[in-house]
């Protein structure tokens, strides 16, 4: 009894936490990928032919970890397999926290494209599914900078 | 050539609804998947170890060495008086040939007796020495032997190791404290239904023996002071397959009338030596 | 040393291939960081130790990789990769890879 307490409780402090500590980080990606969307990043492996540029490996990474409540949840659907919505959001927010800081370092550098970007995604909490999910994004490619 | 990064909506990655209603869909779900699986498991469970043959049952029953070796003489006397009303029981319930009852007295206050693998039932001091008088006493023993009769220990471990293997499995994908928790509940003693077919065993035997039901009830409703005692000191255990004693005392009297047996007649006063034993 | 993850440097030829060169790290997080982080992972958001940790993690890598291109004469890198593997629950391993080379021109 004491141990389904005690679950009740942090799941639903993991909820209002969490989702109060989420909404607070999208309002904030959103805002700086607005002013960062000046700074062009691409998937593509061709720089453009028409200058000379200046290359340097950027990277940015986030350690993002699930709260309580979403990882309940996802434990539950295991049970009965099939979308798991509540990790969406912590991905979404790991890759887009990660290409941000990326941005950072090229902007920086004084870059105006990032060509070539990658993304890692680890799991740094290894593969027991008990364990809270912990996660890493890594995003790196390679600025720009015209000569 | 132009490179710009236009803001890509929101919400295409991600689902828009409220995590609870998932949550509660899911919750719901699992605790009734649960319920459900624990259900088929347990009967499964019991009714696969009820095919273990007994031999392999005492066999596996021998492993542990249950009896403890006891040279105090009044303890001797006891022990081989219940022996020897545990086997006039055993006849009554017609046993089969394979199953043989062995008694285990224990010198110790616990309010308790048991039945369990291989045919041993252990009788505690606790409990005898409450018990007023013969009839009594056979109320209890033949609920035992009427557990051991009808295989019930090997089918509630069966029950319960295949409930357990299940949510050791499930637990490991799920989470493995509140499945693990709802697993344990089910291996806790008999069931419901094994307590009342003993029950009625214990009235058969007591029909047989003394030719009434007098003194079958006593027993219980020696639980249910002891229980109400205890209850004052301690929380109330929160499933208990004994929380009906009422019940159990007033389904002497009911199965009195429906076969028509006597519920009064003159009870048989225990021998001397076992009273003076506790004293 | 140059270092890019496209396959050359603009404007520069490559004059020659001098084969893989890598570097890894191992990094285990220490007690203190996990139970702080076990803590902030009841309730999810960033854990800023682990980002650090592998951060630096990750620059050792570099750091290695630019090393073993040095030695073999090389004065740039190219096509570089990193890949991230976690051995047990509690270390993680990053390991980062591309082609020397060497580059016409001086830096």
């Amino acid at each position: 009894m004491d141990q389904i307490l005690i679950v009740a409780v942090l799941v639903t402090l993991g909820y209002f936490f969490g989702r109060r500590a989420e909404k607070k980080h999208f309002i904030s990606l959103i805002e700086r990928e607005k002013v960062m969307n000046q700074l062009p990043a691409m998937a593509s492996r061709m720089p453009p032919q028409d200058n000379r540029y200046e290359q340097k490996l950027v990277s940015g990474n986030v350690v993002i970890a699930n709260d309580y409540f979403k990882t309940f949840v996802a434990g539950l659907r295991n049970l009965f397999g099939g979308k798991i919505s509540t990790y969406e959001t912590l991905l979404d927010r790991g890759r887009r926290e990660a290409v941000l800081r990326m941005k950072d370092q090229a902007q920086q550098f004084g870059a105006e494209l990032v060509f070539n970007v990658k993304y890692e995604t680890s799991s740094i909490s290894g593969q027991d599914s008990r364990k809270m999910p912990i996660i890493e994004v890594h995003a790196y490619g390679t600025a720009l900078k015209k000569l | 050539m132009q490179y710009e990064n236009p803001q890509i909506p929101e919400d295409i990655n991600t689902s828009k609804e409220n995590p609870l209603k998932e949550f509660s869909t899911l919750l719901i779900g699992s605790i009734a998947l649960v319920i459900l699986v624990s259900l088929v498991l347990s009967v499964g469970g019991s009714w696969l170890a009820g095919l273990i043959p007994y031999n392999a049952e005492k066999k596996v029953a021998g492993l542990y060495d249950v009896s403890a070796h006891d040279d105090n003489k009044e303890h001797q006397q006891i022990t081989e008086y219940l022996q020897q009303l545990a086997d006039k029981i055993s006849k009554t319930q017609n046993l089969p040939e394979e199953i043989k009852i062995k008694i285990h007295y224990m010198h110790s206050d616990t309010m308790n007796a048991f039945a369990t693998l291989g045919g041993n039932v252990f009788m505690f001091k606790g409990l005898l020495e409450k018990l007023p008088n013969e009839n009594t006493l056979v109320t209890l023993l033949g609920h035992e032997i009427a557990h051991v009769k009808y295989r019930h220990p090997i089918k509630s471990l069966g029950s319960g190791i295949a409930v357990s293997i299940a949510m050791t499995t499930l637990g490991r994908s799920a989470d493995s404290q509140i499945l693990g928790d709802t697993g344990l509940l089910s291996t806790l003693h008999f069931s419901r239904e094994m307590e009342k077919q003993s029950d009625l065993e214990a009235m058969n035997t007591l029909q047989a023996l003394y030719g009434h039901l007098n003194g079958g009830a006593e027993l219980f409703r020696i639980f249910h002071n002891e229980r109400a005692a205890m209850d004052s000191k301690a929380p109330a255990e929160f499933f208990s397959t004994h929380p009906l004693d009422e019940k159990r005392i007033q389904s002497f009297s009911n199965t009195a009338k429906e076969k028509g047996w006597a519920e009064t007649g003159t009870l048989t006063p225990l021998p001397d030596f076992y009273r003076n034993a506790f004293n | 040393m140059l270092i890019s993850n496209l396959e050359f440097m603009t404007g520069r030829k490559v004059t020659k291939h001098l084969g893989l060169v890598q570097g890894s790290s191992v990094r285990a997080k220490h007690a203190g960081r996990d139970i702080m982080s076990g803590i902030k992972n009841m309730f999810g958001g960033e854990l800023t130790a682990y980002t650090e940790l592998l951060q630096e993690s990750r620059e050792e890598a570099t750091e290695r990789m630019i090393e073993q291109a040095r030695s073999v004469g090389a004065n740039a890198v190219l096509n570089v990769r990193f890949s991230t593997s976690s051995i047990t629950a509690g270390a993680a391993e990053i390991y980062v890879y591309g082609t020397a080379v060497i580059l016409d021109g001086d830096d």
